[in-house]
């Protein structure tokens, strides 16, 4: 599970997250809302340990990653990450992308690899435009590539930075059955940014409301039809005590 | 991006960080040491003249050099076809040595009859008129790359936007006009602080400047206390040059930051007129390049002088482009991870040591020579580095790192982050994410930063004069030489074969560089 511990840090001068918490079980689909400049980018950058932690400290079923004396390297967490901006390799094809992720799995042989390969750019229906280059994608289609080249490094947990924004709700939800389909599979963990309310509703499983810098446990609608505080949600109160 | 923990990017920056400040800064703070305990009033006082003639003569080619850029980029914008030709062959007259210059356009001017009179009276070869041109000649590409490249960032919804607001042309020319006087007075500064510097040309035209003085008292009468005393002035000149440079910089990365990529000119603006473009351009190439070529061609006489002059000198040749090449090779990789530590802020005072670094480069390449020597072939514990040219080494990637830094800092910026840090969160390490996401991308960049550093140190007359050890003999050493000892026909041949040294292996690395982008922009 992923633990983040009072975990703060500083921007140009601005505190974004100030002793933030937070619990993701395993197998869960976490999602992380917040307004613009919240710090929603910030906390994931800080887990995938593109960024250090002023204080604080982040691990992973139960191994520490960041903290006062401890660093471990982003490409050493068993996490992907998928950008709001993609940050696809343009000079690289499609099939190249996840080949350059496949060649750092040193267990995998070469056959396995291709194997590998093959199984991703089917599943996120991008086979056919294994050799173009990043340029020739529509905005949909680099988002699958984006996905896909996270999902092939077979991750504990996948951070995901408003991945579908660029996608229709057709195309959206057959990426979504594939990262599902995945998650089932290999037991791995679902970390979102989205403020896509009906997303949330269907699949999250833990929803954190960034604000002023806080991450806050929120009540799902589900939950709150459960509960006796559907007053409080009328009244804009869905904020409760941070869970550390 | 900031990561503080220790791995294989941060030992890079780290260890180039440190070899940076070694190289650049030791000097810089060595030579304002040395300039505050040498200073007396007595040297600068007896020295107002020298100060005065030489800032007139780098004020008035500066003052030139600028038009002359602004004329040049005003035409290559508007030109619709062979542009990068057009920008190539203008650009030449950079990578010639000023010296090439000095010689071509002084052997122009005696051997026609009709320029000669034009030129009035003073025919001389302490021509004053003649040294402002040559320098003049020699930097305006400088002016041309920096307007060239405003003017392509003016965007034609600036000129409708003007036209909403109910302003005329005069307007939407004025409004062009102050958006290029930020570029305009950085380019003056830039090559006022070049021909500041600048020996050969006021040595050849026998001007006496702050550098051909510093030059002959270490050279000619080693006598370095003496040279340290001129030190003062040429410091406070270089930095209140960098000093009003460093804040135009800051403005010019604000509109550089504005984000508007270069655009194509709109076909109502190409139809302005092109074919008067085209002719403006060609004539500059004509009257600029290759006529001053033709020249030397003209005094080599004989055609077997050409052949004798190859046998002299291809040993000279051999050793300064292996000289060149491998201070390309070291600033390159030092100036690699240093912009990248600087770019990704991984050094803490990235901006100071930035500020170091470019404030070597305004320093005149005597002063340096200066420091080196001292610090080298004085001290006992050192000698075996002036003697082995690894001093020589050291000094010119101090000199050229800062062209280096700037342009990969820049190249940095381009490539961006997020694809590296795309990589570094799919697990793979940053070694190969060096080797194979951002290296290929770096890849026409660092081309172009190789090949300026290679060519300004093969063209390097100062330093080489000044620290070439005993028994090694470069092209522009046997070319000084000559200009002192040799025959003008004899010169002119070996400045014909060092253009021709130059200008090949550029052109082959050009092709190559041409592809590579074919590649990367060919998906």
């Amino acid at each position: 599970m992923l633990q983040l511990s009072e975990v703060s840090r500083v921007l140009g001068g601005r505190r974004v997250l100030d002793r933030s918490s937070l619990f993701l079980g395993q197998q869960e689909i976490g999602v992380i809302s917040g307004a613009s400049g919240a710090g929603k980018t910030t906390l994931l950058r800080l887990i995938a340990g593109l960024e250090p932690p002023e204080s604080g400290e982040i691990s992973w079923r139960t191994e520490p990653l960041s903290g006062p004396n401890t660093w471990v390297s982003p490409w050493q967490r068993p996490f992907a990450m998928v950008f709001q901006d993609l940050g696809l390799w343009p000079h690289l094809t499609v099939s190249d992308h996840l080949a350059f992720v496949l060649r750092s799995r040193r267990e995998l042989t070469r056959a396995d690899r291709r194997r590998m390969e093959r199984r991703w750019l089917s599943e996120l229906q991008i086979a056919e435009l294994s050799h173009r280059y990043p340029a020739e994608l529509s905005g949909g289609q680099q988002q699958r590539v984006a996905i896909a080249r996270s999902l092939v490094r077979d991750p504990q947990l996948v951070l995901l930075d408003e991945a579908f924004a660029h996608l229709d709700k057709t195309t959206a939800d057959v990426v979504w059955t594939v990262i599902e389909d995945w998650r089932r599979e290999s037991g791995g963990t679902v970390l979102a940014v989205t403020h896509d309310t009906a997303w949330i509703e269907r699949h999250a499983t833990q929803w954190f409301a960034l604000e002023e810098g806080h991450t806050r446990v929120r009540l799902l609608p589900n939950e709150l039809r459960c509960t006796s505080r559907s007053s409080m949600a009328s009244a804009g109160a869905l904020c409760l005590p941070v869970r550390s | 991006m900031a990561v503080l923990s220790w791995d294989s990017r941060t030992t890079a920056a780290t260890l180039s960080g440190a070899l940076v400040v070694a190289i650049c800064g030791v000097p810089v703070v060595w030579l304002a040491f040395e300039a505050v305990a040498n200073a007396d009033l007595m040297i600068w006082t007896r020295s107002a003249a020298l100060l005065a003639r030489s800032l007139i003569l780098s004020l008035l080619a500066a003052a030139l050099a600028t038009g002359l850029g602004a004329a040049a980029a005003g035409a290559l914008n508007r030109v619709d076809r062979q542009r990068g030709v057009l920008i190539g062959l203008l650009v030449i007259p950079l990578l010639i040595p000023s010296y090439i210059h000095a010689l071509s356009w002084s052997g122009l001017l005696s051997d026609s009859r009709w320029l000669r009179r034009a030129a009035g009276p003073v025919t001389d070869m302490a021509s004053w008129s003649l040294s402002i041109w040559v320098l003049t000649v020699s930097y305006y590409p400088v002016a041309m790359l920096v307007i060239l490249a405003a003017l392509r960032r003016w965007d034609d919804r600036f000129t409708w936007s003007a036209w909403a607001h109910g302003q005329g042309p005069d307007a939407v020319r004025r409004l062009r006009m102050q958006y290029l006087r930020a570029p305009a007075l950085a380019a003056f500064l830039v090559i006022f602080l070049l021909v500041f510097g600048d020996f050969a040309v006021p040595d050849f035209f026998q001007i006496d400047t702050y550098a051909t003085r510093i030059f002959v008292q270490v050279s000619s009468y080693l006598d370095t206390s003496g040279a340290m005393g001129l030190v003062v002035p040429v410091m406070i000149v270089v930095l209140v040059g960098f000093g009003v440079l460093a804040r135009m910089s800051a403005r010019l990365a604000l509109m550089g930051s504005y984000g508007l990529p270069a655009v194509e000119r709109s076909p109502r603006e190409m139809s302005r007129s092109p074919w008067m473009a085209r002719v403006l351009a060609g004539a500059l190439v004509l009257s600029i390049v290759i006529i001053p070529l033709g020249s030397l061609v003209r005094m080599t006489g004989t055609a077997h002088v050409l052949p004798k002059a190859l046998s002299m000198i291809k040993d000279d040749a051999a050793t300064g482009y292996l000289l060149a090449l491998s201070v390309a090779a070291l600033t390159v990789v030092i100036a690699l991870f240093a912009a990248y530590a600087i770019q990704r802020r991984l050094l803490p005072g990235g901006l100071w040591i930035r500020l170091l670094v470019c404030l070597l480069f305004a320093v005149p390449a005597s002063l340096l020579g200066l420091w080196a020597i001292r610090a080298w072939n004085q001290s006992s514990l050192l000698g075996w580095g002036y003697d082995c040219g690894l001093a020589l080494l050291l000094a010119l990637s101090a000199r050229w790192l800062p062209l280096g830094l700037e342009l990969l800092i820049i190249a940095w910026r381009q490539v961006g982050s997020p694809q590296e840090e795309a990589a570094l969160a799919c697990g793979v390490a940053w070694l190969p994410t060096l080797r194979r996401i951002l290296l290929p991308q770096l890849g026409p960049a660092l081309g172009v930063a190789f090949l300026l550093i290679t060519v300004f140190s093969f063209n390097e007359l100062t330093l080489v004069t000044l620290l070439a050890p005993p028994g090694l003999s470069t092209l522009t050493l046997r070319m000084f030489q000559t200009v002192h000892y040799g025959s003008p026909s004899l010169l002119a041949a070996i400045c014909l074969w060092h253009v021709v040294f130059l200008l090949v292996p550029i052109a082959a690395l050009l092709l190559v560089m041409r592809r590579w982008q074919t590649r990367l922009s060919g998906q």
